[in-house]
């Protein structure tokens, strides 16, 4: 870690890394808004704009039961929640029982209320109120590590998927016929972005969550015409507005999370005009 | 019903039958899809066309068995199937390219990294065979409705399928720019020699490209080459009498639009036979005008309106705004092929 340190203070001599801290939450930055914009795509093109957000909100739900458990460790609770409430929505999705935003919606304002009922057992919300906002601040070193393993593994799972999810986006009876296990694909992405928004959550916050994975892809689509661009666009965007937004809280005194969500608005709004113009 | 007995490989379909929630959707479906063959299947909404598609595709479980076989009725290896769907519901703004599209099926490497120099000259022969070679790198959403047949049509060619299947790709696409996809399917049942299904309602096409017409309600109503089928009695009933098809082209042009009043409300509840019949109004009108743009367009509308009076939703792929050329500027400049682009534009209301 020392090594990284130095060589950040080699190359980026500003006032801002001067901190060990800060350091760590650029790194934090640069290795979970990529993943995070890569998915993001996919997410926007499939319409699940909505699900993701569902499955922040249930993170505290996946808190409140680890606590009841006695799990040690927050970030398994909220993986092993995240991925069964994920698996749970995808499958009631993929049973057609009624339109996917009525059950999204549904799980969501459950999960919520579920957490909210455990967590404020006795008062004690306020302990958690962390989990609302997030603090990329408090990135430790061992987190780090965490992310720096992750972020491979999940490009990789990203890259096989990609083109079969695609197709399925595309036209799902077009996918079967060509061999696409449908069920099966959707559900391993539900479960990488479960496990990507878990890994992210305690920095981001319950709240903002979804504006990493969405914003940026948005913003990108608005600009590319083809998928290579839109993965290229929308990991420039998430990169520029994680660390722009980064700086920007440390001399504002402002939320970290806060300031790189309202950056990628900003992109956003950007990539709105530059469609218009060339149209 | 005995079956002739066949000179080359053919798909076996024998006593299929599909249920599905109580309801008999197909009963006794015995039928062959000659190699080398254009197998039309015809029949009215909710006749099961689709259900019988879908059960070829092993999308649905049925009755019966369908098999590869030779022509001593040996069984061949696995069917590979390709498939062209009625329309895609996708969304137009969506970035994707037709490269993106179909490199994404040919290949394992995902698109978002970049397409190979092989795979991207294995997409560009694809889509020349189809006679679609310039639309790579335009965005799927900007494509027309013929345009989005041709694209899909390569698509089902590779990997090369035994079987062809083409669920009514006529939709949201005007006669010309349907004769030109029925020709490149013509050419490739020529020079492929694959078995083609296709799913049509245009019966003036039908019978002007088939070479076996179906037609179908619940079972197989009538079978055999297209004079036969549509002299039978059988034919006159379900499609009536007053639509029987001229053999002048002057009033075929008036007529056999009007067939198009069969597309796409499949997904509804099925329409008493009298409103899926053409009006017979309309149809003088059009004979009237004796101008086969505005006579064509006329029938677009009113099938549209009449579309919407039995209750189905409308054609999708009709309504996308990507084919409105006052709303998506044309980013490949005049190198489309006249013939089959600017007709398509014509008709749109």
């Amino acid at each position: 870690m020392d090594a990284v340190y130095h060589l950040m203070d080699s190359f980026l001599p500003f006032d801002v890394f001067r901190f060990s801290f800060m350091k760590n939450a650029f790194l934090a930055v640069l290795l979970l808004t990529p993943l995070l914009g890569l998915l993001g795509t996919m997410a926007v093109n499939h319409q699940m704009a909505f699900f993701s957000d569902a499955l922040g909100h249930s993170a505290i739900t996946g808190i409140g039961l680890g606590m009841i458990l006695g799990l040690r460790s927050d970030l398994a609770a909220l993986l092993i929640f995240g991925i069964i409430w994920a698996v749970l929505i995808c499958l009631i999705k993929q049973s057609g029982s009624a339109s996917a935003d009525t059950i999204i919606s549904v799980f969501s304002s459950t999960s919520i209320a579920a957490g909210l009922l455990i967590l404020s057992r006795g008062g004690k919300f306020a302990k958690y109120s962390n989990l609302l906002i997030g603090d990329i601040l408090a990135v430790t070193p061992e987190d780090l590590l965490a992310l720096a393993i992750a972020l491979p593994l999940g490009i990789l799972l990203w890259a096989l998927m990609y083109n079969q999810l695609l197709l399925t986006s595309v036209s799902p009876s077009l996918a079967r016929s060509r061999g696409i296990h449908i069920r099966l694909v959707e559900g391993a992405f539900v479960v990488l972005v479960a496990v990507a928004v878990m890994l992210a959550i305690r920095w981001v916050g319950v709240l903002l969550i979804n504006a990493l994975l969405i914003l940026p892809a948005a913003a990108g689509r608005n600009l590319a015409r083809s998928s290579r661009q839109h993965a290229l666009f929308t990991v420039l965007i998430a990169l520029f507005s994680g660390i722009l937004g980064l700086i920007l809280s440390y001399y504002a005194d402002t939320s970290a999370g806060a300031s790189i969500v309202l950056t990628s608005a900003f992109c956003y709004a950007l990539s709105l005009l530059a469609r218009r113009w060339r149209k | 019903m005995r079956l002739p007995r066949c000179a080359l490989c053919h798909i076996d379909l024998d006593q299929v039958s599909v249920c599905r929630g109580g309801q008999l959707l197909l009963q006794d479906i015995s039928m062959h899809i000659h190699c080398g063959q254009l197998t039309v299947l015809i029949g009215q909404n909710g006749a099961g066309k689709t259900t019988l598609i879908r059960a070829l595709l092993g999308e649905i479980s049925h009755g019966g068995s369908i098999r590869h076989v030779d022509s001593a009725g040996r069984d061949l290896a696995h069917l590979t199937t390709g498939y062209v769907p009625q329309h895609l519901s996708f969304d137009p703004e969506m970035p994707l390219t037709v490269q993106d599209f179909l490199a994404a099926s040919m290949s394992r490497r995902p698109v978002w990294t970049g397409i190979s120099k092989k795979v991207r000259a294995e997409v560009l022969r694809a889509l020349k065979d189809v006679s679609a070679g310039d639309l790579a790198d335009r965005p799927l959403g900007r494509c027309s409705g013929g345009e989005l047949q041709r694209v899909l049509l390569a698509l089902a060619l590779h990997p090369a399928p035994d079987l062809l299947v083409l669920d009514e790709p006529v939709s949201g696409v005007d006669r010309n720019g349907l004769k030109l996809f029925l020709d490149t399917v013509n050419h490739l049942k020529e020079t492929l020699h694959i078995a083609i299904l296709l799913v049509s309602h245009d019966l003036r096409l039908v019978r002007e490209y088939a070479d076996y017409v179906i037609l179908l309600d619940k079972n197989v109503l009538a079978q055999g080459s297209p004079e036969e089928v549509f002299a039978s009695e059988a034919f006159r009933d379900v499609f009536g009498a007053g639509n029987d098809l001229p053999d002048d082209p002057l009033s075929a042009l008036g007529a056999a639009p009007g067939s198009l009043l069969f597309a796409d409300n499949r997904n509804a509840a099925r329409p008493v036979r009298k409103a899926a019949s053409a009006p017979e109004a309309d149809v003088s009108c059009d004979t009237e005008s004796g101008n086969a743009v505005s006579s064509s367009r006329f029938v677009r509308v009113s099938s549209r309106s009449r579309v919407q009076e039995t209750g189905a939703v409308p054609d999708r792929a009709a309504e996308k705004p990507g084919t409105d050329p006052s709303v998506a500027p044309d980013p490949v400049p005049d190198q489309d092929l006249p013939d089959s682009r600017s007709p398509e534009k014509e008709v749109r209301p």
